[in-house]
């Protein structure tokens, strides 16, 4: 089913471990030459930053050549838009095919931005304006993800597959009647928790190897789906815009401190779990999960004053984390604040800074003489920007 | 690192005994590392409590709060100055590890914090009079002097953009397009000024052997405001877009010279990119210019867009062979 050389996979794969294993400092990089040559892998992967430039050009290519099609074939025939789309969706699913069976591309943005555009295109052919149900559209865009999955091990497209099963699940459950309306979070919980545990054991098996990062990536999509079916706002207000619920600002919607109970937990849980498994994925989740949680909090209960709960918060941040990494400097129960020594990308990059400067600087010169201080001239000052 | 693969180079031979031993070593010592999670985490506390505080003196600026509140402020940046200053390694030239990440952080905060009480104090007690220029100068001068002194390359960064609000432009990346007037002479001109100046302050510390590693900084932000700048000037001198089209090859032809003796794929992608814009603007131009608005040039345009681009994609793939050997930024 996978249009990539098995063999160049595993091979590229064993190439990668053959990498850590230098990094690290554990073989030498003559042993590391002699590994690569005897398990050669022929395709064309190129450097993280290539592949981000190509994957523009190639979807701007692609996207003038739909142009050019639309100019010449629409002055004569008025009602081919649709086929248009259609066939410019097939031919660069074709073109998609070529590359990677001729060139070997794998993972270089050329195939990236061939995969995406070609299922987008298919999909919006499909979906523009034909009558169909909300079910059926999620179904047919859960077909092609999942077919986009198996063929191209795409990590993206197996998210998609993902969410779009939950919205097939979602719009057909709402079908069966009215209890359905007040039962469908627990619906969406529970089929998240199962693809969950479904995903983390498939990722085990030896035959679906090269789909281990498209199942751990349908993992993390699960866990947040999990999440989110049973976050009190997104609850409420799902409910209030789909099942005219009329709620005012300040009302409940029913067992409301079910959905309470089940915001505050989740992440908790994921966050302990992540501890006693040693699993950094749930752990992170559960800590982005928190600050979400806290946020819808905050949106219906204002508990501080924005300012307040950010200087404290800030200064409670920073007395944890200086806590943990004073505790962890030597490491406890398997725990080290110490990197893992690898040369991360994101060193490499000197990214840090740039995000430094990216979050906590919006600095504007004083305009002549209307030197106000909310005018942003802090410099630093602004928290994000929205002085 | 997976030991049943290394367990089968061992046996067909193509590792020694004592890597796998190692490899073995290290697999079994390894712990569970939360570095990134801390840091993410001291980051956050970071930019809560500078951002909390900055709003607080803002929200409380005319009631009797606020002088308690500036006390505070100047208390949490003396205070994590003189922790930076009793923790630092000794002043080098050359490039000085950090004693740990939490050190980074304060000193973060402590510029942040520093920051803030400057335009606190300018605005409520004026005192650099009317010399408005002088309140951006200041935290610039001491951003850069703290970005060598405790050698931090984000507090350079912020020195960066503070020395382009001095001279007038803000270059925070997602900013850059949205708050800037494009559209005026002086702009594009010092944008220009400050991108050269950047360049050639990367360059200078390469040269001079000053705090080498800060160069990529420098020339990173010099790059796109060059680039921007000389996109800016194709779009606003419309008669001469073609000398300022120029100008932006030179500028790209640097570059070019530069990634090829650097081997550096990220500029080779920058350069390409921006060249593009630029490529995509003359051709537009030509063809919208020309006499005959017939359709073939509409289509020729098209054809030239799609050619120009897969153009583009040769030229990055051919070049991305050519570095493979020595893989780098």
């Amino acid at each position: 089913m996978i249009v990539y050389n098995k063999e160049w996979l595993d091979n590229a794969a064993l190439q990668q471990e053959a990498g850590y294993a230098y990094q690290e400092e554990c073989i030498s990089a003559e042993e590391k030459a002699r590994i690569d040559e005897a398990y050669p892998s022929g395709f064309y992967t190129p450097n993280p930053f290539i592949r981000i430039g190509l994957f523009l050009l190639t979807t701007i290519v692609v996207l003038f050549s739909l142009a050019l099609c639309w100019l010449i074939f629409m002055t004569p025939m008025e009602h081919v838009w649709r086929f248009l789309i259609f066939f410019s969706g097939l031919a660069t699913y074709i073109a998609l095919e070529l590359f990677i069976r001729e060139k070997h591309h794998y993972r270089s943005g050329v195939d990236d931005g061939l995969l995406w555009m070609s299922i987008i295109l298919l999909l919006s052919a499909i979906n523009i304006e034909l009558d169909l149900p909300a079910w059926f559209r999620c179904a047919i865009i859960f077909l092609f993800a999942v077919y986009a999955t198996l063929r191209f091990a795409d990590m993206i497209m197996s998210a998609c597959a993902i969410l779009a099963l939950l919205g097939t699940l979602f719009y057909l459950y709402l079908e069966t009647g009215s209890i359905a309306r007040a039962t469908v979070p627990f619906v969406i919980m529970a089929a998240s928790l199962l693809i969950c545990q479904l995903a983390q054991r498939w990722s085990h098996i030896e035959k679906w190897r090269h789909y281990a990062n498209c199942l751990t990536t349908a993992e993390i999509t699960s866990l947040i789906t999990l999440y989110l079916a049973g976050n009190y706002f997104v609850v409420r207000e799902v409910s209030n815009e789909m099942f005219g619920l009329h709620l005012l600002p300040g009302q409940s919607i029913p067992a409301g401190w079910l959905f309470w109970a089940t915001t505050i937990l989740i992440p908790i849980l994921y966050i302990l779990l992540g501890i006693r498994k040693k699993n950094l994925l749930l752990l992170r989740i559960g800590v982005v999960l928190s600050a979400a949680s806290i946020y819808t909090i905050r949106h219906y209960y204002s508990i501080l004053s924005i300012e307040a709960a950010m200087t404290l918060s800030g200064l409670l941040l920073i007395a944890l984390a200086y806590a943990l990494i004073r505790y962890l400097h030597t490491p406890r129960y398997g725990f080290t604040y110490h990197p893992v020594n690898r040369a991360h990308l994101f060193e490499r990059l000197q990214a840090e800074s740039l995000i430094i400067t990216e979050t906590f600087a919006t600095p504007q010169t004083p305009r002549s003489s209307d030197f106000k201080f909310g005018g942003g001239s802090g410099g630093g000052g602004g928290a994000d920007g929205s002085w | 690192m997976n030991l049943h693969i290394f367990r089968k180079l061992y046996e067909d031979g193509l590792i020694s005994g004592s890597a796998f031993e190692k490899v073995k070593a290290v697999e079994e010592n390894r712990h569970f590392s939360v570095h990134w999670e801390l840091k993410a985490l001291l980051y956050l506390g970071v930019l809560l409590l500078s951002g909390g505080l900055g709003i607080l003196i803002y929200k409380n600026i005319d009631t009797i709060g606020h002088q308690a509140i500036l006390a505070f402020i100047a208390l949490v940046s003396a205070g994590c100055f003189y922790y930076c200053y009793r923790k630092k390694a000794p002043f080098s030239l050359s490039k000085v590890e950090s004693p740990d990440a939490f050190f980074d952080y304060m000193l973060l905060l402590a510029c942040l914090t520093f920051v803030s009480f400057i335009a606190y104090i300018q605005y409520e007690y004026a005192i650099f009079g009317d010399h408005l220029k002088l309140a951006t100068f200041v935290p610039m001068v001491v951003l850069f002097f703290c970005a060598y002194y405790f050698d931090h390359l984000g507090v350079l960064s912020l020195a960066i953009t503070n020395l382009a609000a001095w001279m007038g432009i803000v270059v925070t990346p997602t900013q850059i397009l949205k708050q800037n007037d494009f559209n005026s002479d002086t702009i594009i001109y010092t944008a220009l000024l400050l991108g050269a100046l950047l360049l050639a302050a990367g360059e200078i510390s390469r040269w001079k052997n000053i705090k080498q590693h800060f160069r990529f900084t420098y020339i990173n932000f010099g790059a796109h405001i060059l680039f921007i700048a000389t996109l800016a000037g194709m779009f606003h001198f419309h008669h001469w877009y073609l000398l300022w089209f120029f100008l932006l090859l030179g500028i790209a032809g640097f570059f070019y010279w530069q990634s090829l003796h650097e081997r550096s794929f990220y500029f080779l992608v920058v350069l390409t990119l921006y060249s593009y814009i630029g490529f995509a603007y003359v051709i537009g131009d030509s063809v919208v210019g020309s006499h005959f608005r017939d359709m073939t040039f509409v289509y020729l345009a098209l054809i030239l867009y799609i050619a120009s681009a897969i153009g583009m994609i040769r030229f990055l793939i051919h070049h991305n062979k050519k570095f493979k050997a020595h893989d780098r930024v």
